[in-house]
């Protein structure tokens, strides 16, 4: 369960933070409930600014992957399957925008439907 | 001047060249030698490569030098009580209750220092870094027996003086006769020995541990480990050194003019026995690879980086 940084590589340290934290939490080898390192900490380690493993932590707290619980710390969240919760984080959205515009359900099953359909089409699945 | 005031400086004497040896020796490339293959018997893993064996062996070398130092400092501060106090009791109880705290508070001290303000290895630029994806704390350095001896016998100290406390109150026991004794300024020392130790675990997880692979990762473990087993140690000696120091307070309590049993030499014994016993406790049955079996379980370092025993000595 390690976290590396390549200051050689093109893709900047926040998002090699980022994709490593979410693949190891994937693979449930950051099983839920698991507390990260602080910020700080982990910046020491890496030698990065507080900010960059700030960003990498905010990002993965916006996708709903990790949670702050204040001064307890940074965990990973319960959810069984962090793909899962951020799929139906996005139906709740789809939902909400939805009902804001003022359309009902049957509208918004047949708007998503002819999405899937589109997106069946673009993609040449059956 | 009395007999006990000429054997306590006799004692110190000795402690200050005992001390002042150990670090002198320290200085001789052997001595180092020997003391880098203890520790890589005891933690059990693959030195790898020269840099990893240099930095360790400058490591402990540092720290046993840090150590003795505090040692030798310690019986400084053991003097000076005994200068200023005019008749400092007994022998066994100043050496007990007075020199063996100052020294080994002394150790510590100068040791959790160094430990705080040095990093194992250093950063290279343009090298990957490397870190550990979750946190870590105590529980992942020592294991639960150990944690719980401190705080146990600390317990146990609390409750036999207040219990004591209350029998006084209550005109059982000589109560003035408890209140004079070392029994609770040497628990308040306990107390905040246990505070102070528990503050520096946080601050030293909290340490940055700059590495460029696992096993660089694992030896900084090892010496992390190994400021937590002497912080562990410290505070369960001086426990016992409170439950002790409240049990000849309770027996000077019941019998003020010593003229009792309680009174053998099978108490001063038993409280030696004891502080023996604590040191053994920390010193053996996994006290160094503890953290192993928690943070590197099933972990087998990469073959190019296994090595053999300690083979280039650190040159200060």
């Amino acid at each position: 369960m390690m976290l590396t940084v390549d200051p050689r590589s093109a893709l900047p340290p926040f998002e090699q933070l980022r994709a490593q934290i979410l693949r190891l939490i994937n693979e449930g080898s950051l099983a839920p409930e698991t507390r990260l390192p602080t910020v700080r900490k982990l910046a020491a380690d890496l030698a990065l600014a507080p900010n960059t493993v700030a960003r990498a932590y905010r990002e993965l707290e916006l996708n709903g992957v990790i949670e702050t619980r204040g001064r307890h710390g940074t965990f990973v969240c319960s959810h069984e399957d962090p793909i899962v919760h951020q799929a139906q984080k996005a139906a709740a959205d789809y939902v909400h925008q939805i009902r804001s515009l003022g359309l009902g359900d049957e509208a918004a099953r047949s708007l998503l439907e002819s999405a899937l359909e589109v997106r069946s089409t673009d993609l040449g699945m059956p | 001047m009395s007999t006990d005031v000429g054997v306590s400086w006799v004692l110190l004497g000795m402690f200050a060249l005992l001390a002042a040896s150990v670090a002198a020796a320290s200085q001789f490339r052997r001595f180092r030698q020997s003391q880098m293959q203890r520790f890589w018997d005891r933690v059990g893993l693959p030195m790898g490569t020269d840099e990893i064996n240099t930095s360790v062996a400058r490591r402990l070398h540092r720290s046993d030098t840090a150590q003795w130092l505090g040692g030798l400092a310690g019986t400084l501060v053991a003097a000076t009580v005994l200068l200023l106090t005019p008749t400092p009791g007994p022998i066994f109880g100043f050496s007990w209750l007075v020199v063996l705290p100052a020294f080994i508070i002394g150790m510590s001290t100068f040791d959790v220092a160094l430990a705080l303000r040095d990093s194992l290895f250093t950063k290279r630029e343009d090298s990957p870094r490397m870190a550990r994806a979750a946190a870590v704390d105590a529980a992942d350095y020592m294991s639960p027996w150990r944690r719980a001896t401190a705080p146990l016998l600390l317990a146990l100290a609390v409750a036999l003086d207040v219990t004591v406390l209350a029998m006084g109150a209550a005109g059982k026991v000589n109560g003035g006769a408890f209140l004079q004794s070392m029994a609770l300024p040497f628990l308040v020392l306990a107390l905040v020995v246990a505070t102070g130790s528990k503050l520096v675990s946080q601050r030293m997880l909290q340490q940055p541990q700059p590495v460029s692979d696992p096993l660089e990762l694992a030896w900084d473990d090892a010496l992390r480990a190994d400021t937590f087993r002497k912080l562990g140690q410290l505070s369960a000696g001086l426990a016992w050194l409170a439950l002790a120091a409240a049990g000849l307070g309770l027996a000077e309590a019941i019998d003020p003019s010593h003229t009792s049993s309680l009174w053998s030499p099978y108490g001063e014994l038993a409280i030696s026995w004891g502080f023996i016993a604590i040191v053994m406790f920390f010193g053996y049955g996994g006290a160094y690879n503890y953290f192993r079996h928690r943070l590197w379980t099933n972990t087998a370092f990469a073959a190019t980086t296994q090595g053999p025993a300690p083979s280039t000595p650190y040159q200060p």
